[in-house]
C-alpha cells in the first residue's frame, strides 16, 4: 500500500472494519512510513478526544421517555379496543351468518300442508269440479287458476285452508308424477323478489303481486319449484 | 429505553435545541415502535434507530441551526482543564458543517462502522469514508488554533 491508499482506507482502519489481510498491509506501511504513522496516531487521538468530550454529557431522557410511554400506552389501549371491537364485530357477523335461520311459518305451513294433504292424501274436502274451483279462485280475483301451472301440468283440485293463521286458497297441480301446491292469499307483507327455500324434504317458493301473495310448495327440486313459481308469476 | 439518552444527545447535536431534539427522539421512538415489523433481524437495532432519527430529521425539513452559540462564552474562562478541553472540542464540532458533524457523531462518538453509517445516512460507503476523512481534518484544523487558548489556561508547563 502507498500513502494515498492508506489515507483512503484510514476510516475503515480506524473503525476496525478492514479485513485482516488489508489491516496487515496498513500496519506494514505504518511501520515503515513515519508521516502516515503520525497522521494515523493524530486521527486516533482526535477520535479519543472527541469521544471523551461528547461522552461527558449524556442528557437525561426520562422526560421524553415518559412522554413516549404515555403515547404508546394510549395507542395500545386504542389499538386493543379497536382490536376488541373488530373481534366482537366479526363474532356478531359470524353468528348472524351462521346461526340457523328460523324458517318463516308461512313456509313451514305451506310445506306441511303440501306434505300431509297432497302427498299423504289425508282426507280433506277437496274441490275437483272446475266450476267450484273457479268460484274459490274468484275470491282472489284469479282469472284462470288452471293457467298458473307450466305446460304439462293440470289443475287437480283445490280447497280453502289456513296458512300462517290466515285463509288461503290451496291449489294442487300435477303432471302425473309430480305435484305442486300453490297457496294464494291476500298480500300481507312487502314485495320480495322471487325466492325459494328448503323446508325439510319440500321446497317452497314465494312471490307477490301488487295484491296477492303466492307460495309454491313441492317435493321436487329447487329448480323445479322456481320454474313453477315463475310460470305462476307470469300468469298473475 | 436504554438508547434514549444517546439518541437525545445525537438529536441535540443535529437540531441544536433541546426541545426540538426531544420532539425528534419522541418521533423516532414512536416510529420505531410502530414500524418494528420492518426491522430486519440480524441487522443492528441501534443503527436502525439512528436511521429512523436521521430520516425524521431530514424528512421534516428541520432547520439546521448553527450550533456555535450552544456553549456559553463565559464558561471558557473558568473551570478546570478537562472542562476547557471539552468546551473546545464541542465548539469545534458544532461549527462543522452538518454532514461532517453527523459522520463524526455516528462514526466516532456512537461507534458505528462505516457500513452502518452509510446505512443510517443512506449514502454510499465511499462517501462516508471521504466525509469522515474531511471531517477529521476540519476538526483538527479548528482545534489547532484554539489549543493556544487551552494552552494558556493550562499554563506554560503544558505549552509544548
Amino acid at each position: 500500500m502507498n500513502c494515498r491508499e492508506i489515507e483512503e482506507v484510514a476510516p475503515l482502519y480506524l473503525a476496525k472494519e478492514l479485513e485482516e489481510d488489508r489491516c496487515a498491509q496498513v500496519r506494514a506501511h505504518l511501520a515503515e512510513c513515519r508521516s502516515c504513522a503520525e497522521e494515523m496516531d493524530r486521527q486516533m487521538a482526535l477520535d479519543a478526544r472527541l469521544r471523551g468530550a461528547v461522552d461527558e454529557e449524556l442528557p437525561d431522557a426520562t422526560a421524553v421517555e415518559r412522554r413516549i410511554r404515555g403515547r404508546i400506552g394510549a395507542q395500545r389501549v386504542r389499538r386493543l379496543s379497536a382490536v376488541a371491537a373488530a373481534i366482537l364485530f366479526a363474532a356478531v357477523l359470524g353468528y348472524l351468518a351462521l346461526r340457523p335461520k328460523p324458517v318463516a311459518r308461512l313456509y313451514t305451513d305451506a310445506a306441511l300442508d303440501h306434505r300431509q294433504e297432497v302427498m299423504e292424501h289425508q282426507p280433506r274436502r277437496w274441490r275437483s269440479d272446475p266450476a267450484e274451483i273457479e268460484k274459490l279462485a274468484a275470491r282472489y280475483q284469479l282469472p284462470d287458476a288452471a293457467s298458473l301451472a307450466p305446460a304439462g301440468y293440470r289443475l287437480e283440485h283445490a280447497k280453502m285452508c289456513g296458512i300462517e293463521g290466515k285463509p288461503a286458497l290451496h291449489l294442487v297441480y300435477t303432471n302425473g308424477s309430480r305435484e305442486f301446491s300453490i297457496f294464494i292469499r291476500a298480500r300481507t307483507g312487502s314485495e320480495t323478489v322471487l325466492h325459494a327455500v328448503r323446508v325439510g324434504p319440500e321446497h317452497v317458493a314465494e312471490f307477490q303481486t301488487d295484491r296477492l301473495e303466492a307460495v309454491i310448495a313441492t317435493d321436487g327440486s329447487t329448480a323445479e319449484c322456481l320454474e313453477f313459481a315463475r310460470s305462476a308469476q307470469s300468469a298473475l | 429505553m436504554p438508547e434514549a439518552p444517546r439518541l437525545l444527545r445525537f438529536a441535540r447535536r443535529l437540531t441544536g435545541d433541546s426541545s426540538g431534539a426531544e420532539d425528534l427522539v419522541q418521533e423516532t421512538l414512536l416510529n420505531a415502535w410502530r414500524s418494528f415489523h420492518q426491522f430486519r433481524e440480524g441487522t443492528s437495532a441501534r443503527a436502525w434507530l439512528y436511521r429512523i432519527l436521521v430520516n425524521a430529521f431530514y424528512g421534516q425539513g428541520r432547520k439546521i441551526r448553527t450550533l456555535s452559540a450552544m456553549v456559553p462564552l463565559e464558561s471558557q474562562t473558568g473551570g478546570n482543564r478537562a472542562m476547557i478541553e471539552r468546551l473546545e472540542i464541542n465548539q469545534a464540532l458544532d461549527s462543522l458543517p452538518l454532514e461532517h458533524r453527523t459522520v463524526l457523531l455516528l462514526g466516532v462518538v456512537e461507534g458505528f462502522n462505516c457500513r452502518e453509517v452509510s446505512e443510517i445516512l443512506s449514502v454510499p460507503m465511499g462517501t462516508v469514508m471521504s466525509r469522515l476523512s474531511r471531517a477529521r481534518r476540519s476538526l483538527c484544523e479548528k482545534l489547532a488554533p484554539k489549543r493556544s487558548v487551552a494552552a494558556a489556561a493550562r499554563g506554560p508547563k503544558d505549552n509544548r
